[in-house]
């Protein structure tokens, strides 16, 4: 009976129209960036091996395609931008940003991964349905829409936040500060705050600051009356981020999606300034009808959808705890680490070294990783085990060409994980090319010294 | 609600300035950046060139005289003076900073093996500019190296190349006018650089200590680790290369080099002036300021290593040739001393130091 009434609630439908917008006006942004700074290049065609998702290995970059298929995600994000063509358009973002995310697990980042997991949400939403071409050409415009629609990025966003408060609450981020302790020492160099960040104080008051924010800014922006505390938090928490860390385009991709909190009036009034300028043009060259402004925007079938959008929640509130089925330190082996809001947790530093053993002739050497990888690939792997599985597989494939006889490889592996002195990590007595690739947990990873209470 | 625009707004214009450069407010950061550089530019870097050309010169000097008159006496003045220049050269090579990044300072003057056909080719044609980077593997000491201890078999037959044929005293003089040449233009390129260098105490990807650090990490790795001892060692191939130890045509010594370059980086570690027992501020004084290398205590631990990774390389013969042949695995126990100071450099001290690497860019999160 309630979830009838609620899912029969409507909201303005200028609050998707805004945030489609500018959803799409950012990823266009963050295409040509990426592009300008001739990262395409650098991070999925220079490279001769690629770290494929576990299952996915079919997910491989073009060639020169690539550029085709980032012309193609990024002309998509105009699309959506301006909402022309928007539900072909957001489908289309959506597979490639996500084929582009998939092609090398190197580049992972929490923030491609929001940006993949909304774009999804948004396939399904009448994002269009007001300041939009698509609304012009076909003459109709809806004032309302389900404000259901609108909750389900509430959600989404709610979830990022809260998930990652909950992964700060561990012994290392509240009780040692680290790893913000190494990070804001090194920040020496910031203008006037720089003078602060080597004292002991400033890395715990932003541990549990940060901590805290996390948890509060779901409910500041979902109450009216702290909406705009919550909101100067969030865009003052983000621009320090970005000041400090070299995080790109998240935390405007943070800032933005927090206005989906904001009222109807807020986004009217946001499309009143976006138009303004152009009222004076008269677009009756390009013929359009009359507008018809209908009152509600109705799905056809709204069942099918609500399943949908069940069970992607129900994946996003269990995949971050899959981690509990692994034995051992988390943070450390980084099994089920990937997909759960762990942002800005841990400092590591490793290096990995591959022995390459002939057994019939009991020879051996060590590969130079630069040979097969570029230095951002080889400073990832070194401590990521999953990722020094795969290219022990690689460098076993490699080897096995010009070897008649099997070969084995072993790494010398050390890592150091938020200022605990370097020790083993992947075992080095253990053959990695017989260690198959499962999501099982994986033996061979030595567990850390130390223990780190807490989630 | 429309007033939330303009705030919107101002917190952006507030927040988004972003960072300058470098700042010099270094004094009340807990830790002097710049007395640090200060140390490392008037205390060890500059008097290593100075000193480092006053050898050259020296042999500059034997050079002529052998070349004018080739006899043993002479040759064997050349040689040695060749050596200590070579030693001097070990306090050098770690600091591929500013004009010396620029010029290729290294390459001009240490890439071995060399490559004799090229030197040979180069003396019979006569026509050949040493300062092109395509006789890098035809110069430097390396190169002189073959020039007056592996041109023939014994020391007679040298001597007679010498006096036969007056192009092979040629390319010699050609040989450290080169060396003599570049060091002289970092020497005196360092004059005016050196401020900048003191002035960028930031922690950017191209900032000094940055620099300075990154270059020493990845000589310690490529230059001292694998290219005197891991490579030779057959480490990177599945059988030993005697013939890429350096000094290769003057056997005997490639464990004294190879003993001074770790002595030199032990010494640029600690912060010990050149050629001098007085420590100025250091590395190890910053690690022992940054919170994870200090609760770690691993400055001592890589001060110990270095005790161990000498001695190990002290047990081997003073020929790696010989003792190549004789027993490599002794050899591979001295590499991995050396390769336990490498973990050290690049894990633990990285992870202290956090600092911005010039290699990688791209975005985290």
């Amino acid at each position: 009976m309630f979830l009838k009434s609620y899912l029969s609630q409507t909201e303005s439908s200028s609050i998707l129209a805004v945030y489609r917008f500018f959803f799409g006006l950012l990823m266009f942004i963050s295409v040509i960036r990426f592009w300008y700074k001739g990262w395409i290049e650098e991070l999925y065609l220079d490279p001769v091996f690629h770290f494929s998702y576990f299952g996915f290995e079919w997910v491989q970059p073009l060639g020169v395609y690539t550029y085709i298929l980032f012309f193609i995600c990024g002309l998509s994000s105009l699309f959506i931008c301006i909402g022309f063509k928007y539900r072909l358009s957001i489908i289309i973002f959506f597979f490639s940003f996500l084929y582009i995310e998939m092609m090398d697990k190197t580049t992972y980042l929490n923030h491609y991964y929001f940006v993949s997991l909304l774009s999804f949400l948004m396939i399904f939403l009448p994002a269009n349905a007001t300041f939009s071409l698509d609304s012009l050409i076909s003459a109709k415009s809806y004032r309302y829409i389900p404000k259901w629609t609108i909750d389900s990025i509430k959600l989404l966003i709610a979830i990022v936040y809260i998930y990652a408060a909950l992964a700060k609450l561990n012994s290392d981020w509240l009780i040692s500060a680290m790893p913000l302790k190494i990070w804001l020492t090194s920040q020496y160099d910031t203008p006037i705050l720089g003078a602060f960040f080597h004292e002991d104080w400033v890395h715990y008051l932003m541990s549990w600051g940060g901590m805290f924010y996390d948890f509060c800014i779901p409910f500041l922006l979902l109450f009216p009356k702290t909406r705009l505390l919550g909101f100067c938090l969030v865009v003052g928490f983000h621009v320090l981020t970005k000041i400090l860390f070299p995080i790109g385009m998240f935390p405007f991709i943070m800032i933005f999606s927090a206005t989906i909190f904001f009222s109807a009036t807020f986004h009217s009034s946001v499309i009143y300034y976006l138009i303004y300028p152009f009222q004076r043009i008269k677009l009756s060259f390009l013929n359009f009808k009359k507008m018809v402004t209908h009152n509600h925007f109705y799905y056809s079938n709204t069942k099918p959808i609500i399943y949908i959008y069940c069970a992607f929640f129900f994946l996003q509130i269990i995949i971050p705890f899959r981690y509990v089925l692994y034995p051992g330190e988390l943070l450390w082996h980084e099994q089920g680490y990937r997909f759960s809001w762990r942002v800005m947790l841990v400092e590591k530093v490793g290096i990995a070294n591959f022995k390459i053993v002939n057994q019939e002739d009991n020879t051996s050497f060590y590969v130079q990783n630069s040979n097969f990888l570029t230095p951002y690939q080889e400073k990832q792997m070194s401590f990521q085990p999953d990722l020094i599985l795969d290219f022990a597989h690689f460098l076993g494939d490699y080897y096995s060409l010009n070897s008649t006889s099997h070969v084995q490889v072993f790494v010398d592996n050390y890592v150091a994980l938020n200022g605990r002195k370097s020790q083993m990590m992947v075992s080095n007595e253990v053959d990695l090319y017989k260690e198959k690739k499962t999501f099982k947990n994986k033996k061979w990873i030595i567990p850390l010294d130390d223990d780190i209470k807490g989630l | 609600m429309k007033k939330i625009i303009p705030i919107f707004l101002a917190c952006f214009l507030i927040f988004s300035c972003e960072p300058d450069d470098n700042n010099n407010d270094v004094i009340n950061n807990g830790f002097d950046r710049q007395a640090l550089l200060v140390n490392w530019a008037d205390n060890i870097i500059e008097p290593a060139y100075n000193d480092f050309y006053n050898n050259l010169e020296i042999l500059n000097n034997s050079i002529l005289e052998f070349v004018a008159e080739p006899n043993e006496i002479q040759l064997n003045i050349v040689s040695d003076n060749w050596l200590d220049a070579y030693k001097k050269w070990q306090y050098l090579e770690m600091f591929d900073i500013g004009l010396a990044e620029a010029i290729n300072f290294k390459g001009k003057i240490n890439i071995y093996p060399t490559d004799t056909d090229v030197i040979l080719s180069n003396i019979s044609v006569g026509n050949y500019d040493l300062n092109n980077n395509n006789n890098f593997d035809a110069r430097g000491f390396p190169a002189m190296d073959y020039m007056i201890h592996g041109i023939a078999d014994t020391q007679d037959a040298i001597l007679s190349v010498y006096l036969n044929d007056t192009n092979f005293g040629q390319y010699l003089e050609a040989l450290i006018n080169n060396m003599l040449y570049n060091t002289n233009l970092i020497i005196e390129n360092w004059q005016t650089y050196r401020f900048e260098f003191v002035e960028s105490t930031g922690n950017t990807a191209t900032s000094s200590i940055n620099k300075v650090i990154n270059d020493f990490i990845f000589y310690f790795e490529k230059g001292l680790r694998a290219n005197k001892i891991g490579i030779p060692a057959g480490v990177f191939s599945n059988y030993p290369l005697p013939q890429n130890v350096e000094a290769y045509f003057n056997q005997n010594v490639s464990k004294e080099l190879t003993l001074e370059a770790l002595e030199a980086t032990k010494c640029f570690f600690i912060g010990r002036h050149y050629n001098s027992f007085i420590e100025g501020v250091s590395m190890r004084d910053y690690l022992n300021y940054l919170p994870a290398s200090l609760e770690s205590g691993l400055s001592e631990e890589i001060l110990s290593q270095f005790e161990e990774a000498k001695n190990q390389i002290n047990a081997l013969d003073d020929n790696f040739v010989n003792q190549i042949a004789s027993n490599n695995s002794q050899m591979l126990d001295a590499y991995d001393a050396v390769q336990a100071l490498v973990v050290y450099f690049k894990v633990d001290m990285l992870q202290s130091l956090s600092i911005s690497v010039d290699y990688i860019d791209a975005d985290g999160d």
